[in-house]
């Protein structure tokens, strides 16, 4: 009990955790936020598309209604499972739903938080700026990633055995596939997550670079397609795909040759920068910004 | 972290590994025989490890198809069959169930040779009484009796009894090889290439065939230097299905991935020649359309359907090729 004549204890200095520890403290607190948002209903429904086509496809293989060849150009050609399962990685995954998620989850990160006017929370903390944000980026990476990639695993089990394909022969296959899909999300949420950081409209600035900027100009001729994401993700691709070696083989020299493709050392190297670039610039830019709120 | 949260991880976790752990476990097992590799017919037992070519034949029901029935209507059958019932008292369609046919090298002598195993039911005191007035000798070996004849500009020819209904007929060397051949021995199982192929081959395919051509030339029965402006295939195996039609499968190995590549560059380009040469002939057309061709890696795959009335048009132009 202390005297009532005595001097008033000192008060207590809060204890900064260390960045780690920072980071896992918004880790823990944003993950369950991110999982329950609408967002994330609506992206269950984007990563379900995908398994519904692969069991209509199924359906449609055990109905006899769909056959293995067919004539593209008048060449006769025999699509089987893994044939179809590196079109659905492509068409469904590494076009659509990974750059939509990064888009979504990764220009809300800090966007969110200042449009609900709770960043001041956050940032009155004793915690650094920096690991309020990549806290934020690890919970994305992993809800996407619970999300995404259960769904490619359906896919590839509905998919794969169809048609005369082999689940043990695309099983390495799968591991590029889910290797390649991590990398996809983990570059567009960094990149997004600078955006976010960066511009007040971010999700509609992400939403014309991936379904603008990215289509338009990695078919046009010229450098300006090095400035995408899609350009060192597509270097990876046929790498990561099936190999049907007439098709793949090929097309992959020649697109390598007159560098329309990447190479795979390109493409790492590539995204690994916007990776580090995009994530290291969103840090120093939350770090230095003053966020004023509307009222 | 709320429990439910922890209930969607989990379960998302949960797809995540079960499909992995099964992945992997299906990876680890492509390697175990399928088709006829794992369903062999008994006759398997008495090819050696070093063989280069097995074929096989379900005669019973190649003979009792409808297959066989528009053959006939279109080529009856010759004097021979008669002659062989007459004087062996063997009817193919009767009395032959299977054919299993090998290539294999033979101690001491270049190249490869051949040995034919019949099964069915063979009156064996009648065929050896037959080949002795022929001027056949009998000979035991691993308690099988061998019957053997020196034919000119072909050499020694054998016949053995191996099993109640398993005959052995071909050259002498590779009759008493595989009346020689004791339980323990290395077989075609050992040689995991060959299985590999058989593995390729559907159980209940009417016929089929597989073989890897070494380097000493197809089966040995080649010379090199005719194998070495074949295209660069290194294995293949081919199997039919006959019912009221035919169904053919073709898988050929090439040397590599690049040697694949131009295999079915190739076949393509054969198939195109000759979907345009079939222009105008409707039953050459069914037969083309079903052609399908693929593959992937050093694999090469060609299989067709040859329907009922596509084969009357076949075997009607044969028969007429003939007449004329």
């Amino acid at each position: 009990m202390s005297s009532p004549h005595g001097s008033p204890p000192p008060p207590s200095t809060p204890v900064r955790p260390s960045f780690a520890a920072s980071v896992s403290r918004i880790y823990n607190l944003s993950f369950g936020q991110m999982l329950w948002s609408r967002r994330t209903v609506f992206m269950v429904l984007v990563v379900g598309g995908p398994v519904a086509v692969a069991l209509i496809l199924r359906m449609l293989v055990s109905m006899d209604l769909l056959d293995a060849g067919g004539v593209i150009d008048g060449r006769p050609v025999t699509i089987d499972g893994p044939v179809i399962f590196g079109l659905m990685i492509w068409g469904f995954y590494l076009s659509f739903s990974v750059p939509l998620l990064g888009v979504f989850y990764g220009t809300s990160l800090i966007a969110d938080e200042v449009e609900d006017k709770t960043i001041t929370y956050l940032f009155t903390r004793p915690l650094p700026r920096g690991a309020v944000l990549i806290g934020k980026y690890l919970a994305y990476l992993v809800c996407a990633g619970l999300l995404v990639l259960p769904s490619v695993m359906l896919v590839f089990f509905v998919v794969m055995p169809l048609l005369g394909g082999s689940i043990g022969a695309g099983f390495p296959d799968l591991l590029k596939d889910l290797a390649l899909l991590a990398v996809g999300l983990a570059v567009y949420g960094a990149l997004f997550a600078l955006v976010g950081a960066l511009f007040k409209r971010s999700l509609l600035t992400g939403l014309v670079f991936v379904f603008g900027w990215e289509p338009i100009v990695v078919v046009l001729p010229g450098y300006m397609k090095r400035f995408t994401v899609s350009y060192y993700l597509q270097g990876l691709v046929p790498h990561a795909m099936p190999q049907d070696g007439t098709v793949t083989g090929l097309v992959l020299q020649v697109l390598q040759a007159n560098e329309i493709l990447p190479s795979a050392t390109v493409s790492l190297i590539g995204l690994g920068a916007i990776l580090a670039g995009g994530l290291g610039l969103a840090v120093w830019l939350v770090q230095r910004r003053e966020y004023v709120l509307e009222q | 972290m709320s429990r439910r949260t922890r209930y969607v991880a989990l379960a998302s976790g949960g797809v995540l590994t079960v499909g992995l752990c099964s992945g992997l476990v299906a990876y680890l097992n492509r390697g175990i025989p399928r088709g006829v590799a794992a369903d062999a017919p008994a006759e398997l037992a008495f090819v050696p490890s070093d063989a280069s070519a097995v074929a096989y034949a379900d005669v019973r029901a190649v003979m009792a198809s409808e297959f066989r029935e528009r053959i006939r209507r279109i080529a009856p059958d010759g004097v021979g069959r008669e002659q062989l019932e007459r004087r062996l008292g063997l009817s193919i369609e009767r009395d032959i169930d299977r054919v299993l046919v090998f290539w294999a090298p033979q101690a001491g002598e270049d190249g490869a040779s051949g040995l034919a195993l019949l099964s069915g039911r063979f009156d064996a005191a009648r065929l050896e009484t037959v080949a002795r007035d022929g001027g056949a000798v009998v000979s035991e070996e691993g308690g099988a009796r061998i019957v053997s004849i020196e034919v000119e500009d072909v050499g020694s020819l054998a016949m053995a009894f191996l099993q109640p209904g398993l005959v052995a007929v071909g050259d002498l060397a590779a009759v008493r090889s595989a009346a020689g051949r004791g339980a323990g021995e290395a077989g075609i199982h050992a040689n995991e290439p060959m299985m590999r192929l058989l593995g390729r081959i559907d159980t209940g395919s009417t016929a089929w065939a597989v073989g890897r051509l070494t380097d000493s030339g197809l089966f040995g029965l080649v010379p090199e230097r005719v194998s070495a402006r074949l295209p660069p295939v290194t294995a293949f195996a081919v199997q039919g299905r006959v019912n009221g039609g035919l169904g053919v499968s073709l898988v050929i190995e090439g040397r590599d991935d690049q040697a694949a590549r131009n295999l079915r560059d190739v076949v393509r380009g054969f198939v195109a020649l000759a979907q345009m040469q079939s222009i105008g002939i409707p039953e050459l057309q069914a037969i083309l359309d079903s052609l399908e061709t693929g593959g992937a890696g050093t694999a090469v795959t060609l299989s067709f359907h040859l329907p009922a009335d596509a084969l009357d048009f076949l075997l009607s132009m044969t028969s007429s090729a003939d007449a004329s």
